[in-house]
């Protein structure tokens, strides 16, 4: 390790030629200061809300001396609630990230090839038109999203390359179609159906209990750490894949397991409470321009995701308190104008 | 893409002083128009007699000549067969045009109304117009749906041409999708908090011609023919904006004049254009690429050409809805599965540039 650390301070952990742990102190501090921010607002989301329970009920429910009707409110509803908002936020994140590291492009993500639109489908499908529950549901929402990925990985793909915008744009098409089929369904269904549709649809926290959130857990857990030792591999292959093949890297190999990776956090995330958009593109891009880092930033990338995602969600609950919005209304219009934002700011810069 | 300077410096006065080989390619293109022009007329008189019952030629045009209000077959030639084929006239030259400008002004082949998300601009305008301000007809809610369309063009164009990767058309088009997304994201949020334009506007929100009834599709025309003329005699300056900025200066063109009159043009004809028929995709895409596949780089010809594909196609394309299920597919779910297509496959087949 040499000192060539383009300036940044790190801390290193471990013997001095070869640290097990190199942590750029930036980051590290920035990490730290969300994971701050995060834990106010889950204390936040537990302890307020529509039903009419004082910070100090919630507290006692919390540990375990509150009445039946507040600890079902507090423990049920609202703390698998808030826990799935962090864990899907950085799930939905890191597949972002992955998926913008594989296209090496900044808009490469799940929303954007098309995943969430497909599975809305595979959903309605199920919901509308087969007429099947909620785990059928789930299925057809993982088919969808997995068939609609490869069908546009594939039409995005020319001799073996999909790197770039040529698989966005294969992605907005693909999309709109399954889009206009999406308000055909929709459309042939009774209104109250309908409605109930579009609430998933739109990708909604609400209503998910302990069951989801440990079903989500062992899967996320997982697929994360994968993802975490892919991490150099990925970055590796940032350079290029010239580069990364010349220096010995299975590249092939990195970029399966990076896709099986990154759809299998998204299929989490969109099987559990449906299409939650813009996380996945917004969050690693946010994070590489908190912690001015060059690319995969996986650990600010997670927890700017699950911040956003909580914070939509605290969000979402309290815009009309009659009528609770779906979660990804707000992170699509908070993510998008985000986006916005940046494309403004990055033309003006220059 | 299909550029050819050798077209490209062609007189559009009809005379090609320096073109004598063989015929000239302004003749060439007054010929084209004689069986693109029949299309239209073939895909409207489809419009007229194909639908959940087919009506006999003879009978459309008794009808159309006396109509008879106590017949059933006048009735549904005059209230449902007219409307939506005048609405196809209408809204398809409009988009097609509409498409053709705004591919014209950002110099960008992937893009359309509905992709630079102006149609979902206006989209919600009208859903914010009936949920909030208890507009009802769309005599009213057309404004709000010009609005919608201007502000979104406007927006996208800004946020599209700003900094020195002004006019790199990826970048407007990413610029035009995230706003397009951010749009129908309230859109949605207010649809679903509120059944009742929910229940008003679903036919609607998936670009349809049968909701509509004549009187509406009229109260739209004037908007729409104003859009057209502005788009015709701008033909000219955008073949000068076709060159690129600086040569455009440089021939004492106004390349942001230009593309403000222009802007205007895409809000009254995207705008009308959806309050009539919703937000339709596609077609804008669609129409230009076949009109400059056959006419070259000149954008009056093109535009005359697109105003004449897109009615064609989204007659085509309403008929086939009519008759594909039982029910019938909204138009705009047809366009979307003609248009989306070549969108994919011009992206395949051409390079494009990276970000």
């Amino acid at each position: 390790m040499t000192n060539l650390d383009f300036g940044r301070k790190v801390y290193r952990v471990g013997p001095r030629e070869r640290p097990f742990l190199v942590a750029d102190v930036r980051s590290t501090i920035i990490c730290g200061a969300i994971w701050i921010a995060i834990a106010v607002l889950a204390v936040y989301g537990v302890f307020s809300g529509s039903a009419q329970i004082t910070p100090a009920e919630a507290f006692q429910a919390l540990i375990g001396r509150g009445d039946s009707y507040t600890s079902m409110v507090v423990l049920e509803w609202r703390a698998p609630r808030v826990l799935l908002a962090v864990l899907l936020g950085a799930s939905l994140a890191i597949s972002g990230a992955i998926f913008q590291n594989l296209t090496g492009n900044p808009l490469g993500s799940p929303d954007v090839i098309g995943f969430q639109t497909g599975s809305y489908t595979g959903a309605l499908i199920v919901m509308l038109i087969l007429g099947g529950g909620s785990v059928e549901t789930m299925a057809g929402a993982l088919t969808g999203g997995i068939v609609t990925a490869f069908v546009v990985f594939f039409l995005a793909s020319k001799r073996g390359a999909v790197r770039g915008v040529r698989l966005i744009i294969v992605g907005i098409g693909v999309s709109a179609m399954l889009a206009s089929i999406n308000v055909w369904i929709l459309l042939t269904a009774t209104v109250e159906d309908a409605i109930m549709a579009s609430l998933w649809g739109a990708g909604n926290l609400s209503g998910v209990s302990w069951s989801t959130f440990w079903g989500v857990f062992g899967g996320s857990v997982l697929f994360l750490l994968a993802a975490l030792a892919l991490s150099r591999p990925m970055r590796l292959m940032q350079i290029g894949i010239p580069f990364a093949t010349a220096l010995g890297q299975n590249v092939r190999v990195v970029q399966i397991a990076a896709i099986v990776i990154g759809i299998g956090l998204t299929a989490l995330a969109t099987a559990s409470v449906g299409p939650i958009s813009f996380i996945a593109l917004a969050a690693p891009q946010i994070a590489r321009r908190v912690v001015r880092s060059d690319g995969l930033a996986l650990g600010p990338t997670a927890a700017i995701g699950s911040l956003l995602l909580l914070l939509a969600d605290v969000l979402a609950q309290r815009i009309y308190p009659d009528s609770p919005l779906p979660v990804g209304i707000v992170t699509v219009s908070i993510g998008g104008l985000y986006f916005l934002w940046l494309l403004l700011r990055e033309g003006k810069k220059k | 893409m299909t550029s050819q300077p050798t077209t490209l410096g062609s007189a559009p006065q009809g005379v090609d002083p320096s073109a004598p080989v063989t015929e000239s390619p302004t003749k060439r293109r007054w010929i084209g128009l004689v069986p693109l022009v029949a299309l239209c007329v073939l895909a409207l008189a489809a419009s007229m007699l194909v639908g959940s019952r087919t009506i006999a030629v003879g009978d459309v045009i008794h009808f159309l000549v006396h109509p008879d209000p106590d017949d059933a077959l006048s009735q549904t030639i005059w209230f449902s067969r007219v409307p939506r084929t005048v609405l196809i006239l209408v809204a398809g030259a409009a988009l097609g045009v509409a498409g053709t400008l705004m591919q014209a002004v950002t110099r960008n082949p992937m893009t359309d109304p509905g992709i630079l998300g102006v149609n979902a601009g206006a989209s919600l305008a009208v859903v914010v117009g009936l949920a909030f301000f208890g507009v009802g007809d769309i005599s009213q809610y057309m404004w709000w749906s010009f609005a919608g369309a201007m502000v979104t063009s406007v927006l996208v164009f800004v946020i599209g041409n700003t900094g020195s990767a002004r006019g790199n058309p990826v970048r407007m088009t990413l610029s035009g999708v995230a706003l397009g997304a951010v749009l129908s994201g309230f859109s949605s949020a207010v649809l679903l908090t509120n059944s009742r334009v929910l229940e008003k506007l679903r036919g609607w929100s998936a670009g349809t011609t049968a909701s509509q009834p004549l009187e509406a599709t009229m109260a739209i025309v004037p908007f729409i023919a104003a859009g057209l003329a502005i788009a015709f005699l701008s033909a000219r300056s955008l073949n000068v904006l076709a060159l690129g900025e600086a040569s455009a200066v440089a021939l004492g063109a106004h390349p942001n004049r230009i593309r403000t009159v222009v802007l205007v043009a895409i809000a009254l004809l995207a705008g009308g254009a959806t309050a009539a028929a919703g937000p339709i995709g596609f077609l804008g895409l669609l129409a230009p690429h076949l009109a400059r596949m056959v006419v070259g780089p000149h954008q009056g010809w093109i535009l005359a050409y697109s105003a004449l594909i897109a009615p064609a196609v989204m007659g085509f394309a309403d008929v086939l809805g009519r008759v594909i299920t039982a029910g019938e597919v909204p138009v705009g779910v047809v366009t979307a599965f003609i248009g989306a297509p070549v969108l994919i496959y011009m992206v395949r087949r051409f390079r494009v540039a990276e970000m």
